[in-house]
């Protein structure tokens, strides 16, 4: 059997202002987000509900014929005007594309959802795993599924 | 020879009536009214607190706003020297000068950055970024990218709003500047998108029960590695609607406090 993984991915800022959410969806639907990072993102992020990726691991992802990433929506984003010098001490600024994409409970997935303990968690395969690893995922909490 | 500065070219774009009286006829110029003097007053302070995106830049705004010479060689030599932020970099090619608000290197990226009091991008912005790309590329100096930044009066309102609440803690804790990063308990988004239902207030939200410091050197990992997470865990599981209540989300606030508050600055817990 092939190897999966557990990531429980960085959380690099909160919904900002311009974010359209419809609260009479249960999970909350988002049909626009606007990000407002507090520090650079990681290439796949989470602001909940929905989960974040660059353009270029997307286009990856995409260009490796992995499965799992839906409907790919162009978020917007700002920074943090109170905190983000402070925290990102190197100046470094997003200024890449990033899309939120609908990631379902299908194990059979590259990227698939998975609940442990109540919490919901990103599970990729071991050759998404392998994709993810060459981009950035530091702030990832990482674990092999049992 | 008559310099051309960029507004000069601008207003001449307004108005060309405007214009000949600028270069010909000063004299017939009116006084600059009080209406005119608030506006140019209000886009220094827009220009202000656009620094703040951009902090602890050098600023070569001349001290007599006749004589643009000493802007432009100091310009020169901040960016030979690799100086990273500029503010008011001056650049100047064939008797045309502009002011640029923030020049910003990023990633050995020059950027070019305009700054405008707006919600929207216009049609004069433009010509005003083009007229400064111009003289920048005929000195030498072409940016790799070229933005527009436009601030709102929201912008403004929440500068003011931040520096009140963020003052105030320090204030109350004696904790000076640049120690602790002041995060909100509740997580501003809770009031401002997430929870729109429980009407939770601004002052609410800014009030000094609701105010977390927590020192630089650990912020990142404290509260951006595992604060952050845990919140993102419990919006998954709480979702605004009919079972979501205030208190749940005070609740939330008080088991982090419980977790982390030893670690902040002054300590909760």
């Amino acid at each position: 059997m092939n190897t999966k993984f557990i990531l429980n991915v960085d959380v690099p800022g909160e919904m900002g202002g311009n974010t359209i959410i419809d609260n009479r969806f249960n999970p909350n639907k988002v049909y626009h987000l606007h990000l407002v990072f507090d520090q650079y993102p990681d290439d796949i992020f989470k602001c909940s509900p929905v989960y974040i990726v660059s353009e270029s691991l997307y286009n990856s992802v995409i260009d490796l014929g992995l499965s799992g990433l839906h409907n790919a929506r162009l978020i917007s984003y700002s920074l943090n005007d109170n905190h983000y010098q402070t925290i990102q001490h190197d100046g470094k600024i997003p200024t890449q594309n990033y899309f939120m994409v609908d990631i379902n409970e299908n194990g059979e997935e590259d990227f698939s959802l998975i609940r442990i303990n109540d919490l919901i968690r990103l599970c990729v395969s071991d050759r998404a795993f392998r994709l993810l690893s060459s981009f950035n995922i530091d702030n990832a909490d990482i674990s092999e599924l049992k | 020879m008559t310099q051309l500065s960029k507004s000069r070219f601008i207003s001449g774009i307004q108005c060309e009536k405007n214009f000949y009286f600028d270069v010909h006829r000063q004299d017939l110029k009116p006084l600059i009214s009080d209406r005119q003097q608030a506006l140019f007053d209000s886009g220094h302070t827009i220009g202000l607190l656009a620094r703040q995106v951009f902090p602890n830049g050098k600023d070569a705004s001349p001290e007599n706003y006749a004589d643009f010479s000493g802007s432009i060689i100091n310009t020169r030599i901040w960016i030979q020297d690799d100086v990273q932020t500029i503010y008011e970099a001056v650049f100047s090619s064939q008797g045309v000068f502009a002011a640029l608000d923030i020049m910003h290197i990023v990633d050995g990226q020059r950027w070019a950055i305009e700054v405008k009091g707006s919600t929207e991008v216009k049609p004069y912005h433009v010509a005003d970024a083009s007229l400064q790309y111009w003289v920048m590329n005929q000195s030498g100096f072409t940016p790799d990218k070229f933005f527009i930044m436009l601030l709102t009066a929201k912008f403004g309102a929440h500068f003011a709003t931040f520096n009140t609440y963020n003052e105030n803690f320090r204030k109350k804790f004696g904790i000076p500047t640049g120690q602790v990063v002041v995060h909100h308990a509740v997580e501003k988004q809770s009031w401002e998108k997430r929870y729109k239902s429980l009407g939770l207030t601004e002052s609410e939200m800014n009030s000094l029960e609701n105010l977390r410091g927590i020192p630089q050197d650990i912020n990142s990992e404290v509260h951006l590695k595992a604060i952050r997470k845990r919140w993102n865990d419990f919006y998954d599981a709480n979702p605004d609607g009919p079972n979501m209540s205030k208190q749940k989300l005070l609740n939330f606030a008080k088991q982090i406090d419980n977790e982390f508050g030893h670690l902040f600055l002054p300590p909760i817990r």
